[in-house]
């Protein structure tokens, strides 16, 4: 599975069709990427992959690479 | 004891001198802890009591293993909570649903000091202990210095509240003397002193009478923009100057607490207010009320999660402002405020402010709608949130102005409001390096320390002055009623 998919759902919760993403994007690279998109984004990536985040897990995701390495964790096979 | 009571700017020298004459960790502590049950203590011995039953059954709690702990959180969770619900908030239940309580027996049932403090406190604690313990709990908390955690007497009254990483460790080694440290507590704590003193208490003296129930109903619309500005400016001088006065003597001892207040008057939006005012609490409220419940909100609404977790926002806020006292008014003030964030976030697409106009705007906008929503906080009943919003926009009879002349406050309001946009816009800026390197002046210097702390003992006689004679009803803090 190429990352085009989790790409898809951040250009969705932040509204933004040209938005591009990396390991190494954190909150500070997009714009609205505030503690409440936060949520909004986790949920929207759980309903899109159907996985479930830990409360735990959704504060330590610093950057793109730690969600990634959550969601190959939980079985979701992602290649950049 | 008020940290700007007399009895205590007198102590302190004391405690000051027997903690650095101790010279190991363990007495220190043990110091520490008599000290803060005096504190405590000093207004009803049963304050003591609730305090310590409830930090024992934290400490039951954490006795338990891991997984253990896992099944018993809910129920460490509920009787600490319905502690406080017995205290705080059982005659505003009764009184909601027209229930006569049984008159209580024996101990004095009054509301303890600084209950919710420290039960949130408390639950931070418990929720956190395993940030300090290893996997297989192999340093497991230390009763102890997990009691001390809590009772600490720098933050046991009205916060700041700490997570567990920012104060457990801090009593796991002996503190040095440091004249430097000292001269920089001592500094914070004066401005604390100054803020309380000079700001806070005369402007309470000055505007008090204005809401009381008999004359809040008849201000003049100047009276009434007094009335509403006066106490806006108050809170935080009352507020921050408490907190300052915590973390200098927190600092003075070798200790260090975290920031509580940022410049929140120069907030540009409502999200910004509340990462600016009572930080460690909106820490507390964001971390463990307002996420998990979004998120399992957003779950549950998932084609309309935002709508879920708008409702999540308002609901911590709501919880927020009963927290603040057992009174529908409030409520209504933590509903005000979760509707303004609700309406931030959503509302609006693009959340950053990136002109200097549209963040004088959002400035404007913000604090003149705070300004407002603080109305509701202080009115004691309904009726006085109504009169003093007529009387802002005119619609008072004025008839307070003939009875009770208004000495002073054209000059104290104004005057009062700017040292405290001035102390806020100074903090607002102190995050760039040349500012930040003035405030730490005394860390080098620690005479410059010693000289601030001189303008103490000025403050300190000047109280007296301003406070006349037979007026000691102002050793209490806003927060401590909370």
């Amino acid at each position: 599975m190429s990352i085009d998919r989790l790409r898809d759902v951040f250009r969705e919760v932040f509204e933004d069709p040209s938005l591009e993403i990396s390991p190494a994007t954190t909150a500070l690279d997009v714009a609205n990427w505030d503690s409440f998109n936060h949520i909004n984004l986790v949920i929207a990536i759980e309903t899109e992959f159907n996985v479930k985040f830990k409360t735990k897990e959704i504060k330590d995701m610093a950057h793109v690479g730690d969600l990634v390495t959550m969601l190959r964790a939980k079985g979701c096979a992602i290649d950049w | 004891m008020a940290y700007s009571s007399d009895a205590f700017v007198l102590f302190l020298p004391v405690i000051l001198t027997a903690f650095y004459l101790v010279d190991n960790r363990a007495q220190q502590n043990a110091l520490l802890g008599v000290v803060s049950l005096g504190f405590l203590g000093w207004t009803g011995v049963s304050n003591v009591i609730v305090a310590v039953a409830m930090i024992g059954v934290a400490l039951s709690y954490l006795q338990l293993e891991p997984a253990a702990r896992e099944r018993f959180f809910p129920w460490a969770l509920a009787v600490l909570l319905l502690n406080l619900v017995f205290f705080k908030y059982r005659q505003f239940i009764a009184g909601t649903f027209g229930i006569t309580l049984p008159v209580l027996p024996g101990l004095v049932w009054t509301v303890p000091l600084g209950i919710s403090f420290y039960t949130f406190q408390i639950i931070a604690g418990l929720h956190d202990a395993s940030d300090v313990e290893g996997d297989n709990m192999e340093r497991p908390i230390q009763p102890g210095r997990f009691a001390l955690f809590v009772l600490f007497f720098p933050h046991l009254i009205a916060g700041p509240i700490c997570r567990i990483g920012q104060l457990y460790r801090q009593f796991t080694y002996m503190k040095r003397f440091a004249a430097s440290r000292l001269a920089s507590g001592l500094q914070l704590f004066t401005l604390g002193y100054c803020k309380k003193v000079l700001i806070a208490d005369p402007l309470a003296r000055a505007i008090d009478p204005l809401w009381a129930s008999a004359n809040v109903g008849r201000l003049s619309s100047g009276l009434a923009w007094a009335a509403v500005i006066g106490f806006y400016v108050q809170v935080y001088a009352d507020f921050s100057g408490y907190t300052d006065m915590g973390r200098g003597v927190a600092r003075a001892l070798g200790f260090r607490l975290p920031c509580n207040f940022r410049a929140p008057y120069l907030a540009a939006t409502p999200a910004e207010f509340w990462s600016r005012w009572h930080i460690t609490l909106s820490n507390f409220a964001k971390g463990l009320i307002y996420t998990p419940l979004a998120v399992a909100m957003a779950r549950r609404f998932r084609s309309a999660r935002k709508l879920g977790m708008l409702i999540s926002l308002i609901a911590t806020m709501v919880l927020l402002g009963l927290w603040h006292g057992a009174a529908w008014r409030f409520v209504l003030f933590g509903l005000i405020q979760g509707v303004l964030l609700a309406m931030w976030y959503g509302l609006t697409k693009a959340r950053e402010i990136k002109s200097t106009l549209a963040l004088i705007t959002g400035i404007v906008t913000t604090q003149g709608l705070l300004v407002l929503s603080f109305v509701v906080f202080r009115a004691e009943t309904p009726s006085a949130t109504l009169s003093v919003f007529a009387s802002l926009f005119g619609f008072g009879d004025g008839q307070v102005a003939a009875v009770m002349p208004a000495a002073g406050l054209a000059t104290l309001v104004p005057g009062a409001a700017a040292v405290v946009f001035a102390i806020q816009a100074f903090d607002y800026f102190a995050t760039s390096r040349r500012i930040a390197a003035i405030l730490l002046l005394p860390r080098r210097i620690p005479l410059t320390g010693f000289l601030i702390a001189f303008v103490l003992v000025l403050a300190f006689m000047a109280k007296r002055q301003l406070a006349g004679v037979g007026s000691a009803g102002f050793e209490r803090f806003i927060y401590f009623d909370f």
